[in-house]
């Protein structure tokens, strides 16, 4: 005997062979190797993906390590350049730029932490920008990339980093990985469910070509639809778009014409902003906006007008309502992906989210009847994340001093949830910065918004008074040009990614050469 | 408050010895020294406790430059390994807790799952315990009466060692004391007599002692609880009591001196009719202290218990939902109170006062920082409160107290935890957590929780093939344990 035995999940659907489809699959591909459990992917090339999604965050690695893939590999496969943060231009003020980093800042000079002594020293002769005080900042800025020292002692290794790729080979990718570890691709649309008239739990599917399929746990990953979490089980959804108003984008990739930035971009627009994010071989742009301060032809204009390449493309239109289901996990099903929610791509969290999903899926992976534990702790995750997400999103939005345009109006004006709220007095008054173990943003991500949007506290730790200014001083300078030589010393990003082994080779994935 | 904001200048510090010199010298030693400290020590009174464990890993520690090994000799103390539980979970059990660093995953799984699967196979689920057993090893150590020094390469399974220092409060106390530069401070011995409170009703403006002297300062830190009694309902901390889960309204301690030989070399908590009696070996003496119900144990019984002729007194256990209110911050014993079952109380306060350096108020308008402290705290504190929760929770044994505990409401954070283990082996991680996973999973599994499920990743396990993985870290354990000193 083991577990009771006819509680063993033994087939699991996939619906949906976008990122989200593609990742799950490939994780429980690897994860429960060994457990005879059949894994079936469907997806409609008539539907198709939503085609974007293309800044990622360091934990991705994690991800990618925990499959076994060479990174080197995965990064040629998918055109793939490396991540150091995100560029944000003209949020704070119109003129204004920071990097949110995936790195520390400075270093650990006494009792009180880093920013605390620079806000001290802040407006001294000799003090730099905050932001020069960051290994992955200096490095983005000078287009230059090396991997984090292993050494947890050594300054090289206080940063991360995380890639940029085209979302459709990342997905092709992780297709012919799941694929080779006996996950069955079907290709069909799904017209219908059929539940359990007891339990609700979803039974089979109908494909339009009359195909049936059955199975005891599926993954939805259908995309915003949420064909079966929310078309079948109607689970309802939390509509957040009071807290953030960007509802519609237009998407479209351009040629490189700058060298390829280790870092996206996140240009604050009247309604809206624009990302770009470059590839090896294009670039991706888009404009996330509200319908509410802009239509959609002036918004297709905006960011066409501001393509810094010829366009490859033409441009397309995604509309979306900020939120998540109710329930991700809903009886034997689990929404991952855009079916579970969405909160704009400002920080490239949707990706992260899905991984998120995935591994607390593995987790909490259930028996053949589901139990509301599972499906309950498991939604209690995803909330709490989905939330430290938003309040981080929001920040950017809020934290804002633009005059001229409506919508930068209003969203200062806006009331806050008081997780939020109360994480904004405790840096205005005092500098202090969420501390929290298990959440994505962590200290240096709040600190990078804070100050990069102009938020400066009131007063600073009072122990940052106890280093004689004269030392503190001194500090600055030895880190500053401590970070200068470890800049230096990188090989450029190009060049960094061919001695990887990373360049990308478009014929090798059926692309026009270029 | 409504006053004007003007930088902070002064902070004064109220409680008993063992709470207030630790706080002070970490103050003293984080502040510039425009801030002046002033010492209200209360070294009269009962009631404080006669030892107290310190916990192998302290950020107090570390930040003085305390080192665990010195401070028995300093403090009239011992070490140990683990803490023994007699008469839990059943009237003839003897259990070892201690904190045990963490197991290596097999296969990407914990341990216990494949333990589990392995019962289950036999028929037997029951038999986790029995089986996971090899596996404890800073508890097998301790129960085999042998003692070492956590192995700092971390290579040998010493790593894993949490040795505690178990101490006597009033030396551990002149030892902080030492720490403090006692020419930068001004020192009271008295008790806070009266409170006076700003005009608008906001924060203390001052406190009168009982010498007649009055106290003046921008920040308020209570260590024992005095202040707070004082100031009572107008800055309203969210007293939340736990009579109904540790149902004691009384406590009884004191040492009495013993042979060194006929001592036990660690601490035991022993369930008693109508009561916890815990028993703290120092140099040459035992500190005792008894926790009883005073409907079910009268003076005479409780006396008998420790073996000392004391006089109880009323105990509660609670937290505080806001420790920190306007300018003053409640911390040890006047935040949290668990009995001394654990080192629960000492560790707390010493995350406390990390916590509180660290979130200092800046200027004498200090919303934020006490907002921010109060969410830390919180969670550091319901970490602990639900670990001491857990052995009167899980307790199968029946009768008077234990009763009574487990016809309490649990908290909701410790009812995840034990619902997830219960139902399928997983042990639920929250923010800022102060005792090991591999402790926390012991206590489980040795008070008898059997998960409904394994991991349904460990039946993708070939068993025959885990099987000699399993022996071989056995193994080491035990060379290792044989390899080590004899506690005494
Ligand atoms: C404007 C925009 C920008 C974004 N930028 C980023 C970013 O930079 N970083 C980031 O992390 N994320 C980003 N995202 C989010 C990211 O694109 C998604 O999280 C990611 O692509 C996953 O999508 P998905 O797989 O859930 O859905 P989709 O890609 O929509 O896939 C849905 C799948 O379901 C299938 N399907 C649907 N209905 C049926 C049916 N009836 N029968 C069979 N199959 C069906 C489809 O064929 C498809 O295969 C962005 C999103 C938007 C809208």
């Amino acid at each position: 005997m083991t577990q009771p035995a006819d509680n063993r999940v033994r087939s699991i659907v996939i619906v949906g062979g976008g990122t989200a489809g593609w990742m799950t699959a490939a994780a429980l591909a690897s994860r429960l190797d060994g457990l005879g459990c059949e894994i079936t992917l469907v997806e409609s090339a008539e539907i198709g993906t939503v085609g974007v999604g293309e800044a990622t965050l360091p934990n991705i690695r994690a991800f990618n390590r925990m499959l076994g893939i060479d990174e080197a590999e995965l990064m040629a496969r998918t055109s793939a350049t490396i991540k150091l943060g995100i560029e944000f231009c003209d949020w704070g003020q119109v003129g204004d730029s920071y990097i949110h980093p995936f790195g520390d800042f400075g270093d650990a000079i006494g009792a009180a932490d880093f920013h605390q002594y620079w806000l001290q020293q802040r407006d001294a002769e000799n003090t730099k920008d905050f932001g020069d005080y960051c290994l992955a900042i200096r490095a983005a800025k000078a287009g230059r990339f090396d991997l984090p020292a292993p050494n947890p002692a050594s300054r090289r290794h206080a940063f991360a980093y995380a890639f940029q790729f085209d979302a459709s080979l990342y997905g092709a990718f992780l297709a012919d990985y799941a694929q080779a570890r006996g996950v069955q691709r079907i290709e069909g649309k799904i017209t219908d469910a059929r539940c359990d008239g007891e339990t609700g739990f979803v039974r089979s599917v109908m494909l339009e070509d009359g195909r049936k399929m059955e199975g005891d746990l599926w993954i939805d990953c259908s995309g915003f639809r949420g064909l079966l979490i929310e078309q079948h089980l109607q689970t309802g959804y939390d509509d957040w778009s009071e807290y953030l108003w960007s509802n519609r984008a237009w998407a479209v990739p351009c040629e490189t014409v700058a060298p390829v930035h280790p870092y996206t971009r996140a240009t604050a627009r009247e309604a809206g902003w624009q990302w770009r994010i470059p590839l090896q071989h294009r670039v991706g742009n888009g404009l996330v906006y509200c319908d509410r301060y802009i239509d959609d032809q002036a918004a297709v204009d905006l960011l066409m007008a501001n393509l810094e390449g010829e366009a490859l493309a033409d441009p397309k239109q995604l509309f979306f309502k900020t939120g998540k289901r109710r329930k991700l996990w809903n009886r034997n099903v689990v929404a991952i992906g855009l079916s579970g929610g969405f909160l704009e791509p400002l920080e490239s969290t949707s990706i992260d989210l899905i991984q998120n999903g995935i591994m607390n899926l593995i987790e909490l992976f259930p028996g053949r009847e589901c139990a509301e534990g599972d499906a309950g702790e498991y939604n209690r995750l995803m909330d709490l994340e989905f939330g430290r997400v938003r309040d981080f999103l929001m920040l950017h939005y809020a934290a804002n001093q633009r005059e001229e345009d409506d919508m930068w109006r209003e969203y200062r004006e806006m009331e806050l949830p008081d997780s939020l709220q109360a994480k904004i007095d405790a840096f205005r008054q005092r500098g202090l910065v969420p501390q929290y173990a298990n959440g994505l943003f962590q200290p240096p991500s709040w600190l990078s918004v804070f100050i990069g949007q102009n938020i400066f506290p009131e007063s600073y730790d009072p122990r940052a008074e106890t280093i004689p200014e004269k030392n503190l001083s001194a500090h600055f300078v030895e880190i500053d040009a401590d970070l200068e030589k470890l800049v230096a010393a990188m090989p450029e990003h190009r060049e960094f990614i061919e001695t990887y082994g990373a360049a990308f080779d478009a014929g090798a994935v059926g692309m026009p050469a270029q | 408050m409504t006053q004007e904001s003007r930088p902070l200048a002064s902070i004064a510090l109220f409680g008993k010895p063992h709470g207030v010199w630790p706080a002070a010298a970490v103050l003293q030693k984080q502040l510039p020294e425009r801030i002046s400290l002033t010492i209200v020590e209360d070294n009269a009174g009962a009631g404080h406790r006669t030892a107290c464990l310190l916990p192998a890993k302290s950020p107090l520690h570390d930040l003085l430059d305390i080192r665990l090994e010195e401070l028995a000799e300093q403090c009239h103390g011992r070490y140990s390994l683990a803490l023994e539980w007699q008469g839990w979970p059943n009237e003839s059990s003897r259990f070892f807790s201690a904190p045990s660093g963490g197991l290596p995953l097999i296969e990407g799984l914990e341990l216990h799952h494949i333990l589990l699967r392995a019962a289950r196979m036999h028929g037997k689920p029951s038999d986790l315990g029995h089986l996971y057993e090899p596996f404890r090893f800073a508890a097998r150590a301790a129960s085999a009466g042998k003692f070492a020094w956590p192995d700092t390469s971390g290579l040998s399974p010493a790593a894993m060692l949490g040795p505690a220092a178990h101490v006597e409060s009033s030396a551990y106390a002149e030892l902080l004391k030492g720490k403090v530069d006692l020419g930068r401070v001004i020192v009271h011995h008295a008790v806070p007599h009266e409170v006076r409170q700003e005009k608008d009703g906001g924060g203390i403006r001052s406190v009168k002692l009982d010498n007649g002297i009055s106290i003046a300062a921008d920040f308020f830190v209570d260590v024992s609880g005095q202040l707070s009694d004082l100031v009572g309902e107008k800055l309203d901390s969210g007293r939340q009591s736990l009579a109904p889960l540790l149902p004691f309204d009384r406590v009884i301690s004191g040492a009495r001196s013993a042979k060194s030989g006929s001592l036990a070399s660690h601490p035991v908590i022993r369930a008693l009719p109508g009561g916890v009696l815990s028993e703290i070996p120092l140099a040459d003496k035992i500190a005792s202290e008894f926790l009883f119900v005073s409907s079910l144990v009268d003076e005479e019984g409780a006396k008998n218990a420790i073996g000392i002729d004391k006089k109880s007194a009323a105990f509660e256990a609670f937290f505080l939902d806001r420790p920190w209110t306007e300018n003053l911050v409640r911390i040890g014993e006047a935040a949290t109170r668990l009995g001394s079952q654990f080192d629960s109380d000492q560790r707390l306060l010493a995350e406390e006062i990390i916590l509180l350096a660290s979130h200092l108020p800046a200027r004498n308008r200090m919303q934020a920082e006490a907002a921010t402290y109060n969410a830390q705290q919180a969670a550091r504190c319901e970490e602990i409160r639900d670990f001491a929760l857990l052995p009167f929770t899980l307790s199968r044994s029946d009768g008077d107290f234990l009763d009574i505990a487990r016809s309490g409401e649990i908290p909701e954070s410790l009812k995840l935890r034990i619902d997830q283990f219960k139902s399928r082996g997983r042990f639920v991680p929250y923010d800022h957590e102060l005792i090991d996973r591999q402790q926390w999973l012991e206590m489980l599994i040795g008070f008898g929780l059997v998960p409904a499920r394994h991991d349904p990743l460990a039946d993708a396990l070939d068993m025959h093939k885990i099987q000699p993985a399993l022996k071989r870290l056995a193994d080491s354990f035990n060379r290792a344990i044989a390899g080590m000193d004899d506690h005494r």
